[in-house]
C-alpha cells in the first residue's frame, strides 16, 4: 500500500472534498480559511504523489522534483496568503458583533 | 442649335412672365400689363407669319433645338431632345392660343383693373401661355409632360388666384389633384411607350415607327397601357368623366382665367393630345370607340347638369365639359378634322361668352347668380348682342361659328346611330339652356342696381371674337384643307354640306331657343333653380364630386385613425416593450448579485465541477 | 508495521479534516487543523521526502497556525448551530457540490497515467535535502526567486493592513 498512489490520492481527494464543503457551509471566516488550507494541502499531497510515483529519472531519487518543487512554492504562497487574508479578516471584522459572512452585504445588487 | 422662328412663341412669355414676376412691383401694374399683352402679341405675329407661310399647304418640320437627355441602356444610346414640330395642328392651336390669348390679356387689363394682385395675374397668365405653347409645340413625348404640368400648375395658381378666399383655395386643390391624377395617367403611357420604343419623338412614334408597333406581336400587353394612360391624361385635363369634377369649381378663378384655360385652351389639349396621337389609337379600334361613347355621355351629363345651373359662370363651364364631349366623340369616331375645328370655333365663342359674361359680372358688382341678375339689356344693350350672337354660336344655329363645326360632327357621327342621337340631344339642350341663361340674365324685370359699365379694351376685344364667332365657319372647307396631313390621311374631311337631318336639328335648336324665350323672357321664375332634391341633386353634378369627397375623406379618416393607432402602437407599445424586456431581464440579473460570498463561492465551485465532468466525459480524459 | 502507521497517519489527517469543519468553536477548528497538518507532514515521509515533512511542520504547522491562532483568538466569534437548509439550501448544495467534487477526482485519477501504467519500482531511500536544495537552485530558480517576490508583496501588504490605525481608520 505504501508503494501504490492509490491511498495518497484517496486521502488527497477526500480531505480536497472536506475542504470544499467547509468552505461552503461555515458561516466563520476564520473556519472558512481553514477550509482553503485544507484543501491547499490536498492539492500538495497530490503533487508528491504525483512525482514520487511517475517514471523515475536517472540521477534524481524518489522521480521527478517537479512535485516537491511545486509544493514548496505552494506552502509559500499559503503562508503569505493567510497572513494577509486574515489581516483583512481581522480589519473587517474588528468593529462587527458578529463574525459571520452572512453579514457582508455591501456589495448587493 | 438651330434657330427657327417658332421659337420665338416660347421665348416671348417666358421672357414676359420673367419680367413681370421679378420686376413687376418696381415697374407698375401698366407696365406689367403692357409687358404681358406686348409679349403674347408678338408671339401672335410670330405665329401669323408662320401661317402665312405654311398656307395652303404646310409641310410638317421637327426642330430640335439640343439635346436634353441621354439614356444609355441595353438597347444602346437614348437621346431626348428638346425640340418643337410646327404642322398644321400645333400651328392651329397656337393661333388661337396666341390670337385668343391675346384678346384676353387685352381684356384683362381693364378687368382687374382694381385687383391688388394684378402684377401677379398678368405674370402667371403669361406662365401659362408659355406652358401652353411647349404643350402644343414640343415634338417629343418628354416635353410634352413638361407642357402638360406646366399648364396643371398655371390653372391651379389662376383658379386660387385670390389666395385669402377659401372655397378659391379649395378649388385650386381640387383641379391641381384632379389634374395630377391625369399626368400620372400621361406618364405611365410615355414610359411604357419608351419601354418598348426607346424613342419618344413624335416622327418616330407617331409615324416611321408604326410599322414597328403593327409587326409587333408583344404589342398587346403594353399598347391598351399606353392608351390607357394617354386617355387618363386627356380626361383629366379636359374634364371628361370621370375626372371633370374640377371644372364647376375651377369659376372660383377670375372670369377671364375662365375664358382662357377652362373654355379656350387648357382644357383642349386632351382633345390636342388624343389628336397628335391618333395613329396610335388608330391602332385599337376598341380604344376609339370607348372615346367616342364617353364623349356623348359626358355630353350628355354636361348639358343635363347646365340646366339646372343657378350661377351663370357655372352653366358655362358646364357648357364647355358638353362641347369638349363632342370634340372627343369627333375624335372617337375618327373625324379629326372636325374635332379642331369645333375646338376653334369653340375658343372663339365660348371666350366670347366669358368675357362678355365678365362684362355683366362687373356690371353687376359681382353677382353671378342668374336669378339675381335682369333686365341688363337696358343697361348694357351691347353686351347682350354679344353675349347673345356667342350664345347662338353655341346653340349652333345657322349661320354662325358654330352651326359648322357642330353639324361637322354629328356628320362624322352619322354611322353610329345612338352616337348621333345622343349629339342631337344634347344640342338642343345646350340650345335651351344657353337661351335660359342668355334671358334670365339680360330680360325680365331690372335686379340689378346702377350697373357698372365696361370701358374700352373689354368691348373691343369681345367685339373681335364676335366677328370671328360669325365668320368663322365659313372657313370650314379650306381649313380642313389645311389640317389634312397627307394625300391618303383619312378623318380630315369636313363636312359641310345641308344634308336633311342637319335642317331638322337646326330648325329644332331654334323651336328650342323660343321655348327658352317663352319661359324665361319676362322674367319668369326659374323651375330649374329650385331648392328641392332633384334639383339640387343634379345641380350638383349628380353628386359625383360628393362621392369623390367621401372618398378621399375615408382615406384621411384611415390615415387619422393609423396615425393615432399605429403612432401609439410605434412610439410607446413598442418601445416600451423592448425597454421593459431588457430592464425586466437586467433586474432578473441583478437577483444574482447578493453580496454573500457564499453564493459565490457555490456558484464557483459548481461551474469548476460542471467543467470537470465536462472533461471527463466529452473530452474522455484526453482534455485532462 | 509501516502500513500499519501509515493508515494511522491517513485517518488522522482524514478524521481531523472532518473536525476542522465541523467544530463549533473556532480554537477547536484550528486545533484540528493543527493535527491535519501534522498528519500530512507523516504521509510526506512515507512517500521518502523529509525536507518536505520537516518544512510542513515548521511553516504550517508552526508559523501559519500560529497566524491563525492569533486571528481566532483576536476576533470573538459567535458561531450559531449549523443548519442545513438555511440560506435557501446552501449548505445542502455544498455538500452535493463536494460529493460532486468527489466523485469527479476520484474519476480523474482513475483515468491518470499514473494508476494505469505498472507499478514504479522506488528505491526505498529519503530524497536529501541536497537534492531537493540542487533543484531548487538549478532548474527551478525562477519559481524560487518568483516566490521570493510574493513574500515580499505579502509582507508589505501586512505592513500596510495592520498599520493604519494610527490615521485613525479600522
Amino acid at each position: 500500500m505504501a508503494n501504490s498512489p492509490e491511498l495518497y490520492l484517496l486521502i488527497s481527494g477526500l480531505v480536497f472534498t472536506i475542504g470544499l464543503v467547509g468552505l461552503i457551509i461555515r458561516r466563520n471566516p476564520l473556519v472558512m480559511f481553514m477550509s482553503i488550507e485544507l484543501m491547499l494541502n490536498a492539492s500538495n499531497l497530490a503533487f508528491m504523489t504525483f512525482s514520487r510515483f511517475s517514471e523515475q529519472v536517472p540521477g534524481l531519487k524518489g522521480g521527478p522534483s517537479d512535485g516537491p518543487v511545486f509544493t514548496f512554492v505552494v506552502m509559500t504562497i499559503a503562508a503569505a496568503e493567510a497572513v494577509v487574508g486574515l489581516a483583512i479578516i481581522i480589519t473587517i471584522f474588528r468593529t462587527r458583533r458578529m463574525v459571520d459572512v452572512d453579514a457582508l452585504t455591501e456589495l448587493k445588487g | 442649335m438651330q434657330f427657327d422662328s417658332m421659337i420665338l412663341t416660347l421665348i416671348l412669355p417666358v421672357l414676359g412672365a420673367l419680367l413681370i414676376g421679378t420686376m413687376g412691383s418696381r415697374w407698375g401694374r401698366n407696365s406689367a400689363a403692357v409687358v404681358a399683352s406686348g409679349s403674347i402679341f408678338l408671339s401672335f405675329l410670330v405665329v401669323l407669319c408662320n401661317l402665312w407661310q405654311a398656307w395652303p399647304n404646310p409641310v410638317a418640320r421637327s426642330v430640335d433645338l439640343w439635346k436634353w437627355a441621354s439614356f444609355t441602356l441595353d438597347s444602346g444610346t437614348h437621346d431626348i431632345y428638346f425640340g418643337i414640330y410646327v404642322d398644321a395642328l400645333s400651328l392651329t392651336l397656337m393661333a388661337v392660343i396666341t390670337g385668343v390669348g391675346f384678346l384676353i390679356h387685352w381684356f384683362s387689363t381693364e378687368y382687374m383693373k382694381g385687383d391688388p394682385g394684378y402684377t401677379r395675374y398678368f405674370c402667371y397668365l403669361n406662365l401659362f401661355i408659355a406652358a401652353m405653347t411647349l404643350l402644343v409645340l414640343a415634338n417629343n413625348f418628354a416635353l410634352l409632360i413638361v407642357g402638360w404640368g406646366g399648364v396643371g400648375f398655371a390653372s391651379f395658381a389662376l383658379i386660387g388666384f385670390w389666395r385669402e378666399k377659401p372655397s378659391a383655395a379649395a378649388a385650386a386643390k381640387k383641379a391641381f389633384v384632379m389634374n395630377v391624377i391625369g399626368d400620372i395617367g400621361l406618364m405611365i403611357a410615355v414610359f411604357v411607350l419608351f419601354q418598348n420604343l426607346h424613342t419618344l419623338d413624335y416622327a418616330t412614334v407617331l409615324h416611321d415607327g408604326l410599322d414597328t408597333i403593327r409587326l409587333d406581336s408583344s404589342r398587346g400587353q403594353w399598347l391598351p397601357l399606353v392608351l390607357l394612360g394617354l386617355l387618363v391624361g386627356a380626361y383629366a385635363k379636359s374634364a371628361q368623366l370621370p375626372l371633370h369634377t374640377w371644372l364647376p369649381d375651377a369659376m372660383e378663378g377670375p372670369t377671364p382665367v375662365s375664358a382662357l384655360i377652362h373654355a379656350a385652351t387648357m382644357v383642349t389639349a386632351g382633345v390636342y393630345l388624343l389628336v397628335r396621337t391618333h395613329p396610335l389609337l388608330e391602332l385599337s379600334p376598341a380604344f376609339l370607340q370607348m372615346v367616342a361613347v364617353l364623349g356623348a355621355i359626358t355630353a350628355l351629363y354636361a348639358a343635363y347638369c347646365a340646366l339646372y345651373q343657378t350661377d351663370l359662370k357655372r352653366v358655362l363651364a358646364y357648357s364647355t365639359m358638353s362641347q369638349l364631349g363632342y370634340m372627343f366623340l369627333a375624335v372617337g369616331v375618327g373625324a379629326y378634322s372636325a374635332a379642331i375645328f369645333h375646338l376653334v370655333t369653340h375658343a372663339f365663342f365660348k371666350a366670347l361668352l366669358f368675357l362678355s359674361a365678365g362684362i355683366v359680372i362687373h356690371a353687376a358688382h359681382g353677382e353671378q347668380d342668374m336669378r339675381r341678375l335682369g333686365g341688363l339689356y337696358k343697361d348694357i344693350p351691347y353686351t347682350a348682342w354679344m353675349f347673345g350672337i356667342g350664345g347662338l354660336a353655341l346653340a349652333g344655329m345657322f349661320p354662325f361659328a358654330g352651326y359648322f363645326s357642330k353639324e361637322a360632327i354629328l356628320h362624322a357621327a352619322h354611322g353610329h346611330i345612338v352616337l348621333y342621337l345622343i349629339g342631337a340631344v344634347v344640342a338642343l339642350m345646350t340650345a335651351f339652356y344657353t337661351g335660359r341663361a342668355f334671358f334670365m340674365t339680360f330680360f325680365g324685370p331690372q335686379r340689378v342696381e346702377s350697373p357698372h359699365l365696361p370701358g374700352g379694351p373689354t368691348v373691343i376685344s369681345c367685339t373681335i371674337l364676335t366677328i370671328l364667332s360669325v365668320v368663322a365657319g365659313f372657313f370650314a372647307a379650306p381649313f380642313a384643307r389645311f389640317l389634312t396631313p397627307g394625300p391618303e390621311a383619312e378623318g380630315f374631311e369636313i363636312h359641310t354640306d345641308f344634308t336633311f337631318e342637319g335642317i331638322v336639328i337646326t330648325v329644332l335648336v331654334a323651336a328650342s331657343i323660343l321655348i327658352a324665350w317663352a319661359l324665361y323672357g319676362k322674367g319668369q321664375p326659374d323651375k330649374f333653380g329650385r331648392n328641392v332634391t332633384h334639383n339640387n341633386f343634379v345641380r350638383s353634378g349628380l353628386q359625383v364630386d360628393a362621392a369623390y369627397l367621401m372618398w378621399a375623406n375615408g382615406f384621411r379618416d384611415l390615415g387619422r385613425l393609423c396615425a393615432k393607432a399605429l403612432d401609439k402602437v410605434f412610439t410607446t407599445l413598442l418601445p416600451g416593450l423592448v425597454g421593459s424586456s431588457f430592464w425586466g431581464m437586467g433586474k432578473s440579473l441583478t437577483e444574482t448579485q447578493t453580496g454573500q460570498i457564499r453564493h459565490y463561492m457555490v456558484s464557483m465551485m459548481l461551474s469548476v465541477v460542471v467543467l470537470l465532468f465536462y472533461a471527463l466525459l466529452v473530452g474522455g480524459g484526453s482534455l485532462l | 508495521m509501516s502500513e500499519f502507521l501509515l493508515v494511522f497517519a491517513a485517518l488522522i489527517s482524514v478524521g481531523a479534516a472532518i473536525g476542522v469543519i465541523s467544530s463549533k468553536e473556532a480554537v477547536h477548528s484550528a486545533l484540528y487543523l493543527t493535527v491535519h497538518l501534522l498528519g500530512v507532514a507523516a504521509l510526506y515521509l512515507f512517500l521518502h521526502h523529509q525536507f518536505l515533512a520537516v518544512a510542513q511542520m515548521l511553516v504550517y504547522a508552526g508559523a501559519v497556525m500560529v497566524v491563525f491562532i492569533f486571528a481566532v483568538t483576536t476576533l470573538s466569534p459567535h458561531e450559531e448551530p449549523l443548519k442545513l437548509m438555511d440560506q435557501n439550501g446552501l449548505p445542502l448544495v455544498g455538500v452535493g457540490a463536494g460529493l460532486f467534487a468527489f466523485v469527479g477526482l476520484a474519476w480523474t485519477y482513475r483515468n491518470s497515467a499514473l494508476t494505469n501504467q505498472a507499478p514504479v519500482e522506488v528505491s526505498g531511500e529519503m530524497v536529501p535535502a541536497s537534492q531537493f536544495a540542487y533543484d531548487l537552485f538549478g532548474p527551478f530558480l525562477l519559481p524560487f526567486e518568483g516566490t521570493a517576490f510574493l513574500l515580499l508583496t505579502a509582507l508589505v501588504g501586512a505592513i500596510i493592513l495592520g498599520g493604519r490605525r494610527r490615521i485613525g481608520d479600522g
